[in-house]
Protein backbone atom coordinates (compact mmCIF):
# COMPACT_ATOMS: atom_id res chain seq x y z
CA UNK A 1 0.00 0.00 0.00
CA UNK A 2 3.18 2.07 1.23
CA UNK A 3 4.78 1.48 -2.11
CA UNK A 4 1.91 1.73 -4.14
CA UNK A 5 1.24 5.64 -2.75
CA UNK A 6 4.74 6.50 -3.35
CA UNK A 7 4.75 5.17 -6.87
CA UNK A 8 1.93 7.57 -7.57
CA UNK A 9 3.20 10.15 -5.81
CA UNK A 10 6.46 9.46 -8.12
CA UNK A 11 4.64 9.70 -11.12
CA UNK A 12 2.79 13.34 -10.63
CA UNK A 13 5.82 14.28 -9.55
CA UNK A 14 7.53 13.35 -12.50
CA UNK A 15 4.96 15.34 -14.56
CA UNK A 16 4.87 18.36 -12.86
CA UNK A 17 9.07 18.22 -14.03
CA UNK A 18 8.25 17.82 -17.63
CA UNK A 19 5.33 20.61 -17.60
CA UNK A 20 7.02 23.25 -19.63
CA UNK A 21 7.67 26.82 -18.05
CA UNK A 22 6.25 29.72 -19.98
CA UNK A 23 7.93 30.04 -23.52
CA UNK A 24 8.89 26.61 -23.74
CA UNK A 25 7.16 24.43 -26.61
CA UNK A 26 4.66 21.90 -25.46
CA UNK A 27 5.66 18.61 -24.63
CA UNK A 28 3.38 17.29 -22.25
CA UNK A 29 -0.07 15.78 -22.21
CA UNK A 30 -2.89 14.37 -20.02
CA UNK A 31 -5.93 13.18 -22.07
CA UNK A 32 -9.34 11.34 -21.02
CA UNK A 33 -11.45 9.08 -23.26
CA UNK A 34 -15.10 10.09 -23.55
CA UNK A 35 -16.27 6.78 -25.35
CA UNK A 36 -14.78 4.75 -22.81
CA UNK A 37 -16.46 6.39 -20.37
CA UNK A 38 -19.30 5.55 -21.88
CA UNK A 39 -18.06 2.54 -21.93
CA UNK A 40 -19.86 1.47 -18.62
CA UNK A 41 -18.09 4.36 -16.86
CA UNK A 42 -14.76 3.00 -17.42
CA UNK A 43 -12.41 5.56 -15.93
CA UNK A 44 -9.48 6.20 -17.56
CA UNK A 45 -6.43 8.63 -17.65
CA UNK A 46 -3.31 9.13 -19.94
CA UNK A 47 -0.33 11.43 -20.16
CA UNK A 48 1.89 11.44 -22.60
CA UNK A 49 5.56 13.48 -23.46
CA UNK A 50 7.24 14.04 -26.44
CA UNK A 51 10.43 13.01 -26.72
CA UNK A 52 11.60 13.89 -30.28
CA UNK A 53 9.90 15.94 -33.12
CA UNK A 54 8.00 13.48 -34.43
CA UNK A 55 7.75 10.90 -31.63
CA UNK A 56 5.37 11.01 -27.87
CA UNK A 57 5.46 8.15 -25.29
CA UNK A 58 2.47 7.59 -23.20
CA UNK A 59 1.12 5.41 -20.07
CA UNK A 60 -2.28 5.32 -19.07
CA UNK A 61 -4.62 3.72 -16.53
CA UNK A 62 -8.51 2.71 -17.22
CA UNK A 63 -10.70 1.55 -13.94
CA UNK A 64 -13.88 0.09 -13.77
CA UNK A 65 -14.86 -1.11 -10.69
CA UNK A 66 -19.27 -1.26 -11.95
CA UNK A 67 -21.34 -3.77 -11.96
CA UNK A 68 -25.02 -2.78 -13.70
CA UNK A 69 -28.78 -4.18 -12.83
CA UNK A 70 -27.55 -7.15 -10.28
CA UNK A 71 -30.04 -8.38 -7.92
CA UNK A 72 -29.44 -8.95 -3.92
CA UNK A 73 -27.48 -11.91 -4.34
CA UNK A 74 -25.46 -10.17 -6.56
CA UNK A 75 -26.50 -12.59 -9.99
CA UNK A 76 -28.04 -11.09 -12.96
CA UNK A 77 -25.67 -8.15 -13.28
CA UNK A 78 -23.73 -7.13 -16.15
CA UNK A 79 -20.18 -5.99 -16.19
CA UNK A 80 -17.48 -5.00 -18.17
CA UNK A 81 -15.21 -4.36 -15.15
CA UNK A 82 -11.04 -3.90 -15.80
CA UNK A 83 -8.14 -2.25 -14.46
CA UNK A 84 -5.48 -1.73 -17.23
CA UNK A 85 -2.33 -0.28 -17.37
CA UNK A 86 -0.59 0.69 -21.03
CA UNK A 87 2.52 2.18 -21.92
CA UNK A 88 3.50 2.97 -25.57
CA UNK A 89 4.68 5.85 -28.30
CA UNK A 90 3.01 7.37 -30.62
CA UNK A 91 4.52 8.30 -34.41
CA UNK A 92 3.11 12.25 -35.85
CA UNK A 93 3.73 12.30 -39.45
CA UNK A 94 3.20 16.32 -39.51
CA UNK A 95 3.78 17.56 -35.87
CA UNK A 96 3.30 16.41 -32.13
CA UNK A 97 -0.14 16.70 -30.97
CA UNK A 98 -1.47 17.66 -34.30
CA UNK A 99 -3.04 15.55 -36.95
CA UNK A 100 -2.85 12.07 -37.89
CA UNK A 101 -1.05 9.28 -35.86
CA UNK A 102 -0.15 5.67 -35.70
CA UNK A 103 0.51 4.22 -32.06
CA UNK A 104 1.99 0.93 -30.51
CA UNK A 105 1.34 0.45 -26.91
CA UNK A 106 1.87 -2.74 -24.59
CA UNK A 107 -0.97 -3.36 -22.18
CA UNK A 108 -1.80 -5.79 -19.57
CA UNK A 109 -5.23 -5.57 -17.94
CA UNK A 110 -7.23 -7.36 -15.18
CA UNK A 111 -10.93 -7.68 -16.29
CA UNK A 112 -14.48 -9.44 -15.15
CA UNK A 113 -17.11 -9.51 -17.74
CA UNK A 114 -20.79 -10.85 -18.35
CA UNK A 115 -23.91 -10.75 -17.35
CA UNK A 116 -24.88 -9.68 -21.09
CA UNK A 117 -26.58 -12.32 -22.95
CA UNK A 118 -26.61 -14.85 -19.82
CA UNK A 119 -25.59 -15.20 -16.12
CA UNK A 120 -21.93 -16.57 -17.13
CA UNK A 121 -18.91 -14.63 -16.11
CA UNK A 122 -15.44 -14.57 -17.56
CA UNK A 123 -12.32 -13.31 -15.60
CA UNK A 124 -8.71 -13.33 -15.85
CA UNK A 125 -5.59 -11.19 -16.74
CA UNK A 126 -4.44 -10.23 -20.58
CA UNK A 127 -1.09 -9.65 -21.60
CA UNK A 128 -0.57 -7.97 -25.10
CA UNK A 129 0.31 -4.83 -27.47
CA UNK A 130 -1.56 -3.40 -30.09
CA UNK A 131 -1.98 -0.75 -32.92
CA UNK A 132 -4.36 2.40 -33.31
CA UNK A 133 -4.65 4.82 -35.50
CA UNK A 134 -6.35 8.39 -34.89
CA UNK A 135 -6.56 12.23 -35.51
CA UNK A 136 -5.88 14.96 -33.61
CA UNK A 137 -7.91 18.14 -33.98
CA UNK A 138 -6.98 21.30 -32.05
CA UNK A 139 -9.55 23.30 -30.22
CA UNK A 140 -7.41 25.93 -28.90
CA UNK A 141 -3.94 26.38 -27.57
CA UNK A 142 -4.47 23.49 -24.52
CA UNK A 143 -6.96 21.73 -25.57
CA UNK A 144 -7.48 18.76 -28.61
CA UNK A 145 -9.93 16.62 -29.47
CA UNK A 146 -8.84 13.07 -31.25
CA UNK A 147 -10.91 9.95 -32.84
CA UNK A 148 -9.16 6.92 -33.23
CA UNK A 149 -9.54 3.20 -32.83
CA UNK A 150 -6.91 0.41 -32.12
CA UNK A 151 -6.69 -3.78 -32.06
CA UNK A 152 -4.76 -5.40 -29.58
CA UNK A 153 -4.28 -8.87 -28.96
CA UNK A 154 -1.92 -11.43 -26.94
CA UNK A 155 -2.72 -14.01 -23.76
CA UNK A 156 -5.41 -14.26 -22.00
CA UNK A 157 -5.33 -16.50 -18.74
CA UNK A 158 -8.92 -16.74 -18.02
CA UNK A 159 -11.77 -18.59 -15.69
CA UNK A 160 -15.51 -18.37 -17.14
CA UNK A 161 -18.09 -19.19 -14.15
CA UNK A 162 -21.87 -19.81 -14.45
CA UNK A 163 -22.86 -16.70 -12.96
CA UNK A 164 -20.86 -13.52 -11.43
CA UNK A 165 -20.96 -14.06 -7.79
CA UNK A 166 -20.94 -17.68 -7.01
CA UNK A 167 -20.73 -20.85 -9.52
CA UNK A 168 -19.22 -23.44 -11.50
CA UNK A 169 -16.19 -23.06 -13.14
CA UNK A 170 -17.43 -24.03 -16.70
CA UNK A 171 -14.05 -23.61 -18.31
CA UNK A 172 -10.43 -22.66 -17.49
CA UNK A 173 -7.09 -22.22 -19.27
CA UNK A 174 -4.94 -19.92 -21.34
CA UNK A 175 -5.85 -18.35 -25.20
CA UNK A 176 -4.89 -15.52 -27.59
CA UNK A 177 -6.79 -13.03 -28.58
CA UNK A 178 -6.79 -10.54 -31.17
CA UNK A 179 -9.43 -7.53 -29.75
CA UNK A 180 -11.00 -3.81 -30.72
CA UNK A 181 -8.73 -2.16 -27.67
CA UNK A 182 -10.28 1.29 -28.16
CA UNK A 183 -12.68 3.43 -29.52
CA UNK A 184 -11.16 7.43 -29.04
CA UNK A 185 -13.65 10.42 -28.31
CA UNK A 186 -10.81 12.00 -25.98
CA UNK A 187 -10.27 14.97 -24.80
CA UNK A 188 -6.65 16.28 -24.15
CA UNK A 189 -5.25 18.67 -21.96
CA UNK A 190 -1.45 20.37 -23.55
CA UNK A 191 0.89 21.69 -21.28
CA UNK B 1 -3.76 11.08 -11.98
CA UNK B 2 -2.34 9.72 -8.73
CA UNK B 3 -5.80 8.78 -7.22
CA UNK B 4 -6.96 6.62 -10.43
CA UNK B 5 -3.00 4.96 -10.50
CA UNK B 6 -3.65 4.52 -6.81
CA UNK B 7 -6.85 3.07 -6.84
CA UNK B 8 -6.58 1.19 -10.39
CA UNK B 9 -3.32 -0.51 -8.31
CA UNK B 10 -5.15 -1.45 -5.43
CA UNK B 11 -8.64 -2.45 -6.01
CA UNK B 12 -8.95 -6.17 -7.90
CA UNK B 13 -12.58 -5.90 -10.00
CA UNK B 14 -12.23 -9.96 -9.50
CA UNK B 15 -14.95 -11.62 -7.52
CA UNK B 16 -14.32 -12.83 -4.16
CA UNK B 17 -15.77 -16.11 -4.65
CA UNK B 18 -13.77 -17.71 -1.81
CA UNK B 19 -16.94 -17.56 0.57
CA UNK B 20 -18.84 -19.16 -2.56
CA UNK B 21 -20.46 -22.74 -1.90
CA UNK B 22 -19.40 -26.14 -3.52
CA UNK B 23 -21.37 -27.94 -5.87
CA UNK B 24 -22.15 -31.05 -4.66
CA UNK B 25 -22.85 -33.47 -7.35
CA UNK B 26 -24.37 -36.97 -6.13
CA UNK B 27 -24.73 -39.66 -8.24
CA UNK B 28 -28.48 -41.28 -7.22
CA UNK B 29 -27.86 -44.96 -9.13
CA UNK B 30 -30.86 -46.73 -8.73
CA UNK B 31 -32.40 -44.17 -5.49
CA UNK B 32 -35.41 -42.01 -6.63
CA UNK B 33 -35.85 -40.13 -3.30
CA UNK B 34 -33.37 -39.25 -0.72
CA UNK B 35 -33.11 -37.18 2.27
CA UNK B 36 -29.89 -35.81 2.38
CA UNK B 37 -27.74 -33.75 5.42
CA UNK B 38 -24.92 -32.21 5.69
CA UNK B 39 -22.95 -31.11 8.42
CA UNK B 40 -19.74 -29.05 9.20
CA UNK B 41 -18.61 -27.24 11.60
CA UNK B 42 -20.41 -23.85 11.02
CA UNK B 43 -23.64 -25.31 10.02
CA UNK B 44 -26.27 -27.78 8.94
CA UNK B 45 -28.50 -27.89 5.84
CA UNK B 46 -30.59 -30.37 5.03
CA UNK B 47 -33.63 -31.28 2.04
CA UNK B 48 -34.71 -33.73 -0.18
CA UNK B 49 -34.16 -34.80 -3.86
CA UNK B 50 -35.22 -36.61 -6.37
CA UNK B 51 -33.53 -37.63 -9.30
CA UNK B 52 -34.11 -36.92 -12.70
CA UNK B 53 -36.07 -38.24 -15.69
CA UNK B 54 -32.55 -37.90 -17.73
CA UNK B 55 -30.25 -38.17 -14.91
CA UNK B 56 -29.36 -39.81 -12.00
CA UNK B 57 -26.94 -36.70 -11.00
CA UNK B 58 -28.48 -34.03 -8.82
CA UNK B 59 -26.64 -31.36 -7.32
CA UNK B 60 -26.25 -29.65 -3.88
CA UNK B 61 -24.70 -26.60 -2.27
CA UNK B 62 -21.94 -27.94 0.08
CA UNK B 63 -19.80 -25.30 1.85
CA UNK B 64 -15.97 -24.75 1.39
CA UNK B 65 -14.26 -27.01 3.70
CA UNK B 66 -14.42 -30.35 5.42
CA UNK B 67 -18.56 -31.93 5.78
CA UNK B 68 -20.05 -34.92 6.49
CA UNK B 69 -22.39 -36.29 3.87
CA UNK B 70 -25.12 -38.71 5.18
CA UNK B 71 -27.89 -39.95 3.10
CA UNK B 72 -31.41 -41.47 4.56
CA UNK B 73 -34.08 -43.65 2.38
CA UNK B 74 -37.01 -45.00 3.77
CA UNK B 75 -37.10 -43.18 7.15
CA UNK B 76 -40.89 -42.74 6.76
CA UNK B 77 -40.57 -38.80 7.80
CA UNK B 78 -38.79 -40.22 11.09
CA UNK B 79 -35.18 -38.89 10.58
CA UNK B 80 -34.79 -35.90 11.89
CA UNK B 81 -31.75 -34.04 10.67
CA UNK B 82 -29.27 -33.36 13.73
CA UNK B 83 -30.98 -35.39 16.01
CA UNK B 84 -31.51 -39.31 14.03
CA UNK B 85 -34.51 -41.34 14.80
CA UNK B 86 -36.80 -42.16 17.98
CA UNK B 87 -39.29 -44.54 17.52
CA UNK B 88 -43.01 -43.89 19.01
CA UNK B 89 -43.66 -46.56 21.18
CA UNK B 90 -45.27 -49.99 19.63
CA UNK B 91 -43.88 -49.15 16.52
CA UNK B 92 -41.82 -50.93 13.92
CA UNK B 93 -38.20 -48.93 13.16
CA UNK B 94 -38.62 -48.15 9.68
CA UNK B 95 -36.62 -50.18 6.91
CA UNK B 96 -33.74 -47.51 6.91
CA UNK B 97 -31.10 -47.53 4.26
CA UNK B 98 -28.27 -44.98 5.53
CA UNK B 99 -24.65 -43.51 4.11
CA UNK B 100 -22.25 -41.34 5.89
CA UNK B 101 -19.60 -39.90 4.69
CA UNK B 102 -17.02 -37.33 5.22
CA UNK B 103 -15.91 -35.10 2.35
CA UNK B 104 -13.01 -32.10 1.84
CA UNK B 105 -14.32 -29.54 -0.60
CA UNK B 106 -11.59 -27.27 0.48
CA UNK B 107 -9.91 -26.78 -2.47
CA UNK B 108 -12.57 -26.87 -5.04
CA UNK B 109 -15.85 -26.05 -6.77
CA UNK B 110 -17.09 -29.13 -7.33
CA UNK B 111 -17.35 -32.46 -6.11
CA UNK B 112 -18.47 -35.77 -6.86
CA UNK B 113 -19.91 -38.41 -4.58
CA UNK B 114 -21.83 -41.86 -5.36
CA UNK B 115 -25.33 -43.42 -3.49
CA UNK B 116 -24.11 -46.30 -1.68
CA UNK B 117 -26.90 -47.02 0.62
CA UNK B 118 -26.56 -49.48 3.74
CA UNK B 119 -29.03 -51.45 5.34
CA UNK B 120 -29.28 -49.97 8.60
CA UNK B 121 -32.02 -52.07 9.79
CA UNK B 122 -32.99 -55.72 10.45
CA UNK B 123 -35.67 -57.77 9.57
CA UNK B 124 -36.93 -60.35 12.27
CA UNK B 125 -39.55 -63.06 11.20
CA UNK B 126 -40.48 -65.54 13.54
CA UNK B 127 -42.16 -68.40 12.41
CA UNK B 128 -44.48 -70.11 15.23
CA UNK B 129 -45.82 -73.09 15.46
CA UNK B 130 -46.93 -75.45 18.75
CA UNK B 131 -48.69 -72.52 20.21
CA UNK B 132 -52.17 -70.65 19.31
CA UNK B 133 -51.02 -67.22 18.56
CA UNK B 134 -54.49 -65.66 18.86
CA UNK B 135 -54.28 -66.99 22.36
CA UNK B 136 -51.05 -66.14 23.21
CA UNK B 137 -48.88 -62.30 22.65
CA UNK B 138 -45.23 -62.58 21.23
CA UNK B 139 -43.18 -59.48 22.26
CA UNK B 140 -40.42 -57.93 21.16
CA UNK B 141 -38.77 -55.95 23.95
CA UNK B 142 -35.38 -53.58 23.90
CA UNK B 143 -33.94 -50.87 25.45
CA UNK B 144 -32.62 -49.65 22.22
CA UNK B 145 -35.44 -47.81 19.98
CA UNK B 146 -34.01 -45.29 17.78
CA UNK B 147 -30.42 -44.10 16.02
CA UNK B 148 -28.30 -41.09 16.27
CA UNK B 149 -27.94 -38.14 14.19
CA UNK B 150 -24.68 -40.11 13.45
CA UNK B 151 -26.77 -43.87 12.92
CA UNK B 152 -25.45 -45.02 15.90
CA UNK B 153 -28.30 -47.17 18.46
CA UNK B 154 -30.21 -44.68 20.72
CA UNK B 155 -31.49 -45.88 23.85
CA UNK B 156 -35.20 -46.02 24.30
CA UNK B 157 -38.39 -48.00 25.12
CA UNK B 158 -38.77 -50.66 21.93
CA UNK B 159 -41.70 -52.58 22.48
CA UNK B 160 -43.57 -54.23 19.68
CA UNK B 161 -46.36 -57.04 19.67
CA UNK B 162 -46.06 -59.11 17.30
CA UNK B 163 -49.03 -60.14 14.82
CA UNK B 164 -48.61 -62.74 11.89
CA UNK B 165 -49.23 -61.85 8.26
CA UNK B 166 -51.56 -64.53 6.09
CA UNK B 167 -48.52 -66.81 5.35
CA UNK B 168 -48.28 -67.13 9.50
CA UNK B 169 -45.11 -65.47 10.12
CA UNK B 170 -44.51 -62.55 12.32
CA UNK B 171 -42.44 -60.25 11.04
CA UNK B 172 -40.94 -56.65 12.66
CA UNK B 173 -38.23 -54.43 12.11
CA UNK B 174 -35.83 -54.22 14.48
CA UNK B 175 -33.70 -50.86 14.80
CA UNK B 176 -29.57 -52.16 14.90
CA UNK B 177 -28.69 -52.98 19.06
CA UNK B 178 -26.09 -51.51 21.11
CA UNK B 179 -26.20 -54.45 23.18
CA UNK B 180 -27.47 -58.11 23.79
CA UNK B 181 -30.60 -57.46 25.40
CA UNK B 182 -33.01 -57.48 22.70
CA UNK B 183 -35.73 -60.39 24.41
CA UNK B 184 -39.04 -62.24 23.06
CA UNK B 185 -41.91 -62.07 25.48
CA UNK B 186 -44.51 -64.73 25.07
CA UNK B 187 -47.55 -63.71 27.05
CA UNK B 188 -51.12 -65.57 27.49
CA UNK B 189 -53.34 -62.82 28.54
CA UNK B 190 -51.52 -61.04 31.14
CA UNK B 191 -49.60 -63.92 32.36
CA UNK B 192 -45.76 -63.55 31.18
CA UNK B 193 -44.59 -67.47 30.34
CA UNK B 194 -41.44 -66.91 28.95
CA UNK B 195 -38.67 -63.89 28.02
CA UNK B 196 -35.95 -65.62 26.24
CA UNK B 197 -33.26 -63.54 25.69
CA UNK B 198 -33.44 -63.45 22.02
CA UNK B 199 -30.38 -60.98 22.02
CA UNK B 200 -27.84 -62.89 23.90
CA UNK B 201 -28.69 -65.78 21.10
CA UNK B 202 -28.08 -63.77 18.39
CA UNK B 203 -25.15 -62.61 19.35
CA UNK B 204 -24.16 -66.17 20.30
CA UNK B 205 -24.91 -67.22 16.85
CA UNK B 206 -22.30 -64.63 15.95
CA UNK B 207 -24.68 -61.94 14.62
CA UNK B 208 -22.82 -58.61 14.67
CA UNK B 209 -24.78 -55.47 14.91
CA UNK B 210 -21.51 -53.10 13.91
CA UNK B 211 -22.02 -54.59 10.55
CA UNK B 212 -22.02 -52.29 7.65
CA UNK B 213 -25.63 -53.95 6.41
CA UNK B 214 -27.48 -55.84 9.10
CA UNK B 215 -28.61 -59.25 8.35
CA UNK B 216 -32.34 -59.92 8.46
CA UNK B 217 -33.22 -62.66 10.51
CA UNK B 218 -34.96 -65.65 10.57
CA UNK B 219 -36.04 -67.60 13.60
CA UNK B 220 -38.68 -70.77 13.96
CA UNK B 221 -40.27 -70.98 17.36
CA UNK B 222 -41.65 -74.30 17.98
CA UNK B 223 -43.81 -74.73 21.63
CA UNK B 224 -42.87 -78.24 22.66
CA UNK B 225 -44.25 -80.08 25.53
CA UNK B 226 -42.59 -78.62 28.13
CA UNK B 227 -39.99 -76.89 26.48
CA UNK B 228 -39.59 -74.13 23.72
CA UNK B 229 -37.12 -74.42 21.19
CA UNK B 230 -35.86 -71.58 18.59
CA UNK B 231 -34.11 -72.71 15.54
CA UNK B 232 -31.93 -70.24 13.96
CA UNK B 233 -31.23 -71.98 10.42
CA UNK B 234 -28.86 -69.10 8.93
CA UNK B 235 -26.46 -70.01 12.19
CA UNK B 236 -27.00 -73.57 12.27
CA UNK B 237 -27.98 -72.93 15.91
CA UNK B 238 -30.92 -74.54 17.79
CA UNK B 239 -31.69 -73.44 21.34
CA UNK B 240 -34.07 -75.38 23.79
CA UNK B 241 -35.76 -73.79 26.98
CA UNK B 242 -37.30 -75.21 29.41
CA UNK B 243 -41.14 -73.67 30.53
CA UNK B 244 -44.44 -74.27 31.38
CA UNK B 245 -46.75 -73.92 29.41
Amino acid sequence: MRTKLLLALALCLALKTAMPIDGMAQNVALSTNLAGLANFGTMNLEASMSVARHWTVNAGVRYNPFSFGGGEDGNGGRQYRQRSVNAGARYWPWHIYSGWWAAAKAQYQEYNTGGFYSPETREGDRYGAGLSLGYSHMLGTHFNVEIGAGLWGGMDNYVLYSCPTCGRILDRGNATFVMLNEVLLSLSYIF
Amino acid sequence: MAALFFLASSCSVREDRRGCPCILVLDMGEETELLWVISSAEELSHGRITAGEESAEVEIEAPRGPFTLQLVANGNGLFVPGEGIMLPEGSDFPPLMVQSESIDATACEEVEAEVSLHKRHAVLEIKFSGVNLQECEAVLESPWAGLDDLFQPLEGDFRVSLSPSEDGICRSVLPPQGDSSLRLLVFKGSELLGSFPLGRHLADAGYDWDATDLEDIVLKVEFLEGAISFNMEQWGRIFLFNFVY
